[in-house]
């Protein structure tokens, strides 16, 4: 067995190492660890919370699209860098504020009680766990590719070990994915893949000189319209990159519900200080890398081989196998988390509160279990059989969730009088239209991206829906009218409160005001 | 009057009053009354199976006996009984039946996702109760502005403002305030919300 992969070996063996210890220490105060008691504070919080949304699609989708567009791609990493700041301004103190106010503890039950309706509950689910599925297939592809690299397995095979391991990861690895083995992985993430930007680029000598190469070889690799100038004045294709990664991200379930689980207002404003610090510095490397890619890798038959090749081309094996295993980390995390999100979803969602009702846990934990084999079979057929590339199902998967999602999720919190009937037009002709969009190849008939064309019939399916349901009840106007403006209390009063306690405000003004504890005034 | 279980309310009002004048920045800040909020208490024996070894623990469930509401809480604590006057406790509107099964489904929903375990898990209960929990009702006055009123969690401290339409000032509130009980402790510590 080559070096590398002992390295690797060894690498996993660590993580079953660190996850095998802190379990140890878990099992002993269980409910310490339930409750939270391993805080560790703002910056490793968000390190950890980054660096386990970062997918296969860093290290593999987007160094590819630089390599094949030049410059152009820097448009998505743009998008990318700026999204989380704009997702929280746009929703996170409202939408924390309302879904306080109805008691929904995931982001589905939260669409299904702000608009009243098990039908929205459904669709939003369904829609919920077939596009995070497609999210997870890309997934897989990355995995099987890394592995090939670092085993020189054929293909198939090695998607077959990879799939294998995140789903054993996944349903048996419990502990093994507590946050510090997460915090690992983020670091190794971090320094791997800086580390070999930094030794490109050095490479080269220097980012000029990087372009100035670039130039050499084709100037149209230097511009913002992509190789062969292919998006010229294609404003609707650019506008899409920007957007579905600053604005996409809102129409994510999986994103969306830390802005439920804001806890510490404070925490969380520093570790969004740190997220968006760790964007800017991480998101544009796996472009830049993509760059190097075209200059010193110029006959690669797979574009979204670019950075293992780098890696083994130019570095130790050692650092290359490090940063493979690294790939492996983040395919790993990232898949782990959706998978546990759609099992939640159907088993939660869908299973007990329409199917079941009175199904218990194990019950549930085999629907979850059953759903993650599903995706695991479809997800190997679909990797296997012409698999897609990589760039295109992430695409596409994060596309499909933010068209169906964004405008119903938007206007929750910002129109009282969205209704069942909008919402869940939006969601479907969003998703109908990014779906038809991809597969008809619209956009290179109208120089629109899929998402804003999906965008453009979610924002009009709700104007028109919403002229044909009923008005929601008074108490949800009231409560979206409430969660506009906040408070009428100081900033001091409603930093420091805790939003845990609610329910119990809530209940204890309606007992003062029945008991006449407190004077009402007309 | 009515005597509940209730847990004891931890500190000294007046550093309760001090600490959350410091916290909102009020000018001055006034303890109007304690309201007793109910609650149902589970607790269980944890039973499961990971990679390397089998897991024993214990876990206490609380369940708010009016909105429903679960949360996980460290084991054991013991309330003590207390006569209070009935408009200052709150009734409670869910079945200890509803109760239970809701602290069930809650525990294993915990245990799976904050621990990524996705197994099936066995809980035993031991033990279960009702009781009430303490909650000072608390006006924080601004210069120039009405009063706004808070609750203030007589075991941890926490506060949260009352949403009522309009605040009323603090003269206004019908002082049937029920004498401080400052001092005493929480025979067992509690985390987490509620409880």
């Amino acid at each position: 067995m080559k070096l590398d992969q002992w390295i690797f070996i060894g690498y996993l063996l660590l993580l079953l190492i660190i996850g095998y210890l802190f379990s140890k220490r878990a099992s002993r105060s269980i409910d310490d660890f339930l409750l939270g008691g391993r805080s560790i504070g703002a910056a490793p919080t968000a390190f950890t919370m980054q660096g386990t949304s970062m997918s296969g699609y860093m290290f593999m989708g987007g160094p590819a699209l630089a390599y094949q567009q030049g410059w152009y791609a820097l448009w998505y990493a743009l998008g990318d860098a700026g999204g989380s700041i704009i997702n929280i301004s746009v929703l996170g103190k409202r939408m924390r504020r309302l879904s306080e106010r109805l008691g929904a503890l995931s982001p589905i039950e939260y669409l299904g009680k702000r608009y009243e309706s098990s039908a929205v509950q459904i669709i939003a689910s369904i829609i919920s766990i077939v596009f995070i599925s497609v999210y997870v297939f890309a997934q897989f592809i990355a995995a099987g590719k890394a592995l090939t690299s670092l085993t020189g397995l054929p293909y198939t095979a090695a998607l077959l070990i990879g799939v294998g391991v995140i789903i054993t990861y996944t349903v048996f690895g419990g502990y093994l994915a507590v946050v510090w083995t997460d915090f690992v992985q983020a670091i190794i993430m971090v320094l791997g893949v800086l580390g070999i930007t930094v030794a490109a680029v050095s490479h080269l000598g220097g980012l000029a000189a990087l372009n100035d190469a670039l130039a050499e070889m084709d100037p149209t690799y230097l511009s913002i319209w992509g190789k062969d100038l292919a998006y010229q004045g294609q404003w609707g294709v650019v506008l899409g990159a920007i957007l579905i990664y600053s604005i996409g991200y809102i129409g994510l379930p999986h994103v969306v519900v830390r802005h439920m689980s804001m806890k510490s207002p404070r925490t969380a404003r520093s570790a969004l200080l740190w997220a968006a610090v760790w964007n800017q510095l991480f998101v544009y490397a796996p472009y830049i890398l993509g760059l190097c890619g075209i200059v010193l890798l110029p006959h690669l038959s797979d574009p979204e081989m670019v950075i293992p090749e780098l890696a083994y081309t130019f570095f130790p094996g050692i650092f290359a196998a490090l940063l493979l295993s690294a790939v492996m980390a983040a395919v790993m995390s990232t898949s782990d988390s959706l998978l546990m999100q759609a099992g939640t979803i159907l088993s939660r969602d869908i299973y007990q509160r329409y199917i079941d009702k009175k199904a218990d846990h194990r019950r549930m934990v085999l629907v979850s279990r059953l759903l993650i084999l599903l995706v695991g079979i479809v997800g190997v057929v679909v990797a296997a059989v012409e698999p897609p590339t990589v760039f295109d199902l992430v695409i596409f998967g994060f596309g499909v969730l933010g068209n169906s999602f964004i405008v119903p999720y938007v206007a929750s919190v910002y129109s009282k009088k969205a209704n069942r009937v909008g919402a869940i037009c939006s969601m479907v002709l969003g998703a109908a239209t990014h779906i038809v969009w991809t597969q008809a190849g619209l956009e290179s008939v109208t120089a629109i991206h899929p998402f804003i064309g999906g965008l453009l019939f979610s924002v009009l399916g709700m104007l028109i829906g919403n002229l044909f349901g009923k008005d929601p009840s008074q108490g949800i106007q009231d409560a979206v009218e409430e969660a506009k403006h906040g408070r009428k209390i100081s900033g001091a009063v409603d930093r420091h409160s805790a939003r845990e306690l609610a329910p119990e405000a809530l209940n204890i003004a309606r007992h003062l005001r029945e008991h006449r504890l407190i004077p009402v005034r007309e | 009057m009515k005597r509940i279980a209730a847990i004891p309310t931890t500190g000294d009002p007046s550093l309760l009053t001090e600490s959350v004048a410091r916290a909102t920045r009020s000018r001055s800040v006034r303890i109007q009354s304690r309201l007793f909020y109910p609650y149902y208490f589970f607790q269980y024996r944890l039973r499961g199976k990971r990679l390397f070894a089998k897991v024993h623990s214990r876990i206490g469930c609380t369940v708010d006996l009016i909105s429903g509401r679960e949360a996980l809480a460290d084991t054991p604590f013991e309330p003590r009984p207390e006569t209070v006057s009935r408009e200052w406790i709150l009734e409670a509107a869910i079945t200890e039946a509803r109760a239970r099964e809701r602290a069930r489904s809650y525990v294993c929903a915990a245990v799976s996702m904050k621990m990524k375990w996705f197994r099936s898990v066995e809980l035993r209960q031991e033990r279960s109760f009702l009781y009430y929990r303490p909650f000072w009702l608390v006006a924080c006055e601004e210069r120039d502005k009405d009063p706004v009123w808070i609750i203030v969690d007589g075991v941890s401290g926490r506060f949260h403002p009352l949403p009522l339409e309009e605040n009323p000032r603090a003269g206004e509130m019908i002082s049937q305030a029920i004498p401080f009980n400052g001092g005493g402790g929480c025979s067992g510590k509690q985390t987490g919300k509620g409880g």
